[in-house]
């Protein structure tokens, strides 16, 4: 465990770290673009050159290893004259494109021109120019006047998806990536290249020139695409979301997100019909159509239940105070009722992120059904059930919680809908199961209301609302909360409670602090190991794991 | 002088193994093998031998960092360096035309002492006749048992493959060089790691230029204290390969001592300026990346490691060219700049930028239109690309001409800048 100084603090870090991490651990800032605590060293940028005691000539502070009694100056006149002439080296044939380029906002470029660049250019010259557009992928358009040639695109590609699609060509100021012959950058996960590039070079089509970035509210939040559940931001304007970027976290995503997740607005930004707006029941009369339908709901979900023949059908895009809720109707006021839990699985689970599972919370569902309503049942089940009539009422949630489900199989076969005298739907998508439904509730979608999952792996995080309702749908947590009040003869309950009512029935939920759930990298439940499940260490992270040094920057 | 490097040029088929081993040839080798391997290392310390690609770095200390103990899981590997790309260099050219078997028998004698299983020649893309003849000749040697299994039945197994670049400058820096053998893009790697540690196919090796390895025989048949005879003292030893090239009549590659002054090599040697009348106005004492002398600063310069060095240039890989009073200097600082900007491997911005940028400005002062203020712009990004803020020298290597052009013929720049033409077309 050496100790260094860097602009006089005296730090101990473990044998091994780099001045770099070293500094990024204490939160002192030294400027770097092609560092990336995910990848391997590359040490090309320069902008890093720091001034060591002793050393005749300046060292790159992320491929230094820190050694005994070493003293770094960050500040030092030579240092900031580093900087300052590596800022003018990359700047001199950079277009001044900034007015134009989505990276403007947020590039180091800009950040570190303004830190430790001049005001001026002495720069004469015609620029270099180049290809300003060119597809590298179908998600993926490289701008190479605004490319600093970091490689962190290409390895990214060799060293985290171990895809290779992205090489360096041609030589000196003449230096382009570029792709092989008929090798797109086409990988799952393509879209992170835009996120690890330090400048405006790398841009996703989909966001390409839509928005500026600091219009965009990020929201954290979390995916809904998969049993994964990635931690992100949730770019949004104007009630819209235009932008959905991973958020780092250690024990879930890491770095990075699926292009699937990326492109989640795609699923949100439904085509017309695909959305359910307005209640549809029965009853008419003078009250609002909400206090109506929930009503005619309430009334025939019991009479279905004195019958005997009714059934709850859940989703495991619910959230954990949805699904407790729904629990309780169907153990208390519905008679026990059977809760029934679909599968959407499609492909298989592959080394990064993605789960076959494309469910966000398959594992909070099943363990709050277990606990509360006597476990989760397969979906086959209820269709044999209705077909032998033993169930004609069924109240049911989702599937389409968090986005379209048009191109999915359907949760219940045809043969077995056509059984139902009535279906009380909750959803927010349209499928066979809200079109056959006798009462339609529709509710709010991921992205309009807050709630939790507990990934594959046991990691409970907050999905938030970053975005207004959209008109005439409620959240399922407030229908279900009536539904319950009515049935019960009490009153809704409120998220706090629900969320207090989890911990204190449910063993897995109880050491939960709900209260430090949003905007954290979340909590496992007791006896998970999420971390275990997240994405094996790569670069430099891998090296800082071994030595216990958290994997700092971005 | 005895020739001693080049005693086989001008031999007939000296290319040819039995005319190599008629004239005292795979001797050496033979001896060594009765040395320890130590031994060899220690009597190339002893010796002096400088490295003759362009460092000067002790040849006998880049050989004491290899491991002792290579496994066959962890070989060391020896690289002859003969990417000799450095503008005005043509020596390692000339040894492997005319005496490859030279080459192949300092090989074994350096793998014999650095336990080197397998040699790894990476020669110039553009050397295609090199290429051939030195092929050919390990063709030869395999065939008579002094290449592969049990070397003259020594015990000592050791081979040798000849790798053609694909003519990048930069991979004649020993890293890069490294990249593109292994069959990637030549781009110099971070150090640390060292080649010693870490080299070719991440195993230990050392990287050697051709010329340094020739040395190699004659200290075995020689003997140490015959090559510390030759030359000025004890830090510049050993016959020295002069390759000498520009306004001269008579230019080539010559062996001399390095007690020989830079006007020895030009006008006794080189048999003076090319053209009548004409006198010398600049000379460049080792390849195009170091500092130019002017006439003045060439007055008993010795040719030796130490003493060029304390003209403020380099004695480099020894590519010497003379220039005479009718030459446009900023031309040749354009031609110079222009080769560097085209050369970089672009990895690390100060060099992959500042080359360029020094290029175009240089261009448009010969254009006529520059200011003053480019010479400085000139000096500070020539010395904002130096010492250390790059992975590898080739950023010094296009600052320190550029440098040294715009600060000694500073008058000629000036006439562009202030007449929009040269100073020498109007002499």
């Amino acid at each position: 465990m050496p100790t260094l100084t860097i602009d006089g603090r005296q730090l101990t870090v473990p044998d091994g770290t780099t001045i770099l991490q070293a500094a990024l651990a204490s939160g002192i800032e030294i400027p770097y673009y092609c560092y990336h605590p995910a990848l391997s060293i590359a040490g090309n940028c320069r902008i890093c050159l720091v001034e060591v005691e002793k050393f005749p000539k300046p060292v790159i502070a992320c491929n230094t290893a820190v050694s005994e009694g070493m003293v770094v100056f960050t500040q030092s006149e030579k240092t900031k004259e580093w900087e300052r002439a590596v800022m003018e080296f990359l700047l001199i044939n950079h277009p001044l494109d900034c007015p134009i380029c989505d990276q403007a906002g947020e590039c180091k470029l800009q950040e570190y021109s303004f830190r430790h660049g001049q005001p001026t250019t002495r720069f004469q010259e015609e620029k270099s120019h180049g290809p300003k557009k060119r597809d590298l992928g179908p998600g993926v358009v490289y701008d190479w006047e605004r490319c600093i040639k970091c490689t962190r695109c290409i390895r990214f590609c060799e060293e985290v998806t171990k895809t290779g699609e992205l090489g360096m060509f041609l030589r000196g100021v003449h230096e382009e990536i570029g792709t092989f012959p008929g090798r797109p950058l086409d990988n799952p996960y393509s879209g992170n290249v835009v996120d690890i590039c330090p400048v405006g070079a790398l841009t996703w089509k989909k966001f390409r020139f839509r928005s500026r970035v600091w219009f965009l509210t990020n929201v954290p939040s979390t995916c809904a695409g998969c049993a994964r559940g990635c931690s992100i931001d949730v770019g949004a304007f104007r009630n819209e979301v235009y932008r959905i970027t991973p958020r780092l976290n250690q024990a879930v995503n890491r770095w990075w997100i699926c292009d699937a997740g990326r492109d989640w607005a795609e699923r949100l930004n439904a085509p017309p019909g695909q959305r359910l707006s307005g209640a549809r029941f029965t009853r008419q009369d003078d009250r609002s159509p909400w206090t109506a339908a929930v009503e005619e709901a309430a009334e025939t979900l019991a009479s279905g239940a004195t019958a005997g023949k009714v059934a709850v059908l859940a989703s495991p895009r619910a959230t954990v105070e949805e699904l407790l809720l729904l629990s309780k109707i169907a153990r208390g006021p519905l008679g026990g009722a059977a809760v029934y839990l679909p599968a959407h699985e499609t492909g298989a689970d592959d080394e990064l992120l993605i789960r076959r599972d494309r469910a966000p919370n398959r594992r909070g569902a099943e363990t709050v059904l277990a606990a509360v309503a006597g476990g989760a049942r397969p979906t086959a089940e209820l269709e044999q059930r209705l077909v032998a009539g033993e169930v004609d009422t069924l109240l049911a949630l989702g599937p389409g919680l968090a986005g379209r489900v048009d191109d999915e199989p359907p949760v219940l076969g045809a043969e077995a809908l056509a059984r139902l005298r009535h279906l009380v739907v909750l959803d927010a998508f349209r499928s066979p199961l809200s079109d056959a439904a006798t009462l339609l509730l529709p509710v709010t979608a991921w992205g309009e209301s807050a709630g939790t999952y507990v990934n594959f792996a046991g990691r409970l995080q907050w999905a938030a609302a970053a975005l207004a309702p959209q008109a005439n749908c409620r959240p399922a947590f407030v229908l279900l909360g009536d539904l319950f009040g009515l049935l019960t003869g009490g009153s809704a309950p409120a998220r706090h409670a629900v969320q207090a009512a989890l911990s204190a029935e449910i063993p897995a939920f109880a050491a939960i602090d709900w209260d430090a759930l949003p905007a954290s990298s979340g909590q496992d439940l007791a006896g998970a190991d999420a971390a275990s499940a997240a994405p094996p260490p790569t670069g430099a992270a891998e090296k800082l794991t071994s030595l216990g040094v958290p994997a700092e920057g971005r | 002088m005895e020739r001693t490097l080049t005693r086989n040029f001008g031999v007939e088929n000296s290319h040819r193994l039995e005319v190599y081993r008629r004239r005292g040839g795979y001797a050496a080798i033979a001896k060594a093998f009765k040395l320890e391997p130590d031994a060899i290392i220690e009597m190339v310390k002893a010796s002096g031998l400088r490295g003759r690609g362009g460092a000067g770095f002790s040849t006998g200390v880049k050989w004491g960092f290899m491991p002792k103990n290579p496994t066959p899981e962890r070989p060391n590997y020896l690289v002859v360096n003969a990417d000799e790309s450095e503008p005005g260099t043509f020596k390692d050219r000339y040894l492997m035309e005319l005496d490859p078997h030279l080459l192949i028998e300092s090989c074994l004698i350096s793998a014999w002492a650095m336990r080197v299983s397998r040699v790894f020649v990476y020669i110039r893309g553009e050397y295609v006749f090199p290429y051939r003849r030195l092929d050919d000749a390990v063709q030869e040697a395999y065939a008579a048992g002094l290449l592969g299994q049990n070397i003259l039945k020594s015990g000592f197994s050791c081979d040798m493959l000849v790798h053609r670049g694909a003519g990048a400058y930069i991979c004649g820096e020993e890293t890069a060089l490294m990249d593109s053998l292994e069959g990637g893009r030549g781009n110099p790697r971070l150090k640390p790691p060292f080649p010693a540690q870490y080299g070719v196919y991440g195993k230990p090796t050392t990287v050697n230029n051709v010329e340094t390895l020739c040395n190699v025989p004659l200290i075995i048949e020689r003997g140490v204290d015959w090559f510390k005879s030759i030359g000025p003292d004890e830090r510049n030893t050993g016959p020295k390969l002069y390759c000498l090239s520009g306004h001269v009549k008579n230019p080539g590659v010559f062996e001399l001592p390095m007690t020989t002054t830079a006007e020895e090599l030009i006008f006794e040697h080189g048999g003076g300026m090319l053209r009548h009348g004409r006198k010398l106005k600049a000379f460049v004492p080792g390849g195009s990346s170091v500092p130019v002398l002017t006439a003045d600063e060439c007055v008993d310069l010795r040719m030796d490691f130490d003493s060029v060095a304390r003209r403020g240039s380099m004695l480099g890989s020894a590519a010497a060219y003379a220039m005479d009073d009718g030459t446009d200097m900023v031309l040749v600082a354009e031609r110079t700049a222009h080769f560097y900007a085209h050369e970089s491997c672009g990895q690390c911005t100060p060099c992959r930028e500042g080359t360029g940028w020094i290029e175009k400005i240089i261009a448009r002062i010969r254009r006529g239109e520059g200011t003053e203020a480019d010479l400085a712009t000139i000096e500070s990004a020539a010395g904002n690309m130096m010492n250390g803020t790059t992975i590898c020298p080739l950023a010094d290597a296009a600052a320190m001409p550029a440098l040294s052009f715009v600060k000694k013929f500073r008058d000629e720049f000036l006439h562009y800048i202030r007449h929009g033409r040269s100073a020498v077309a109007s002499l």
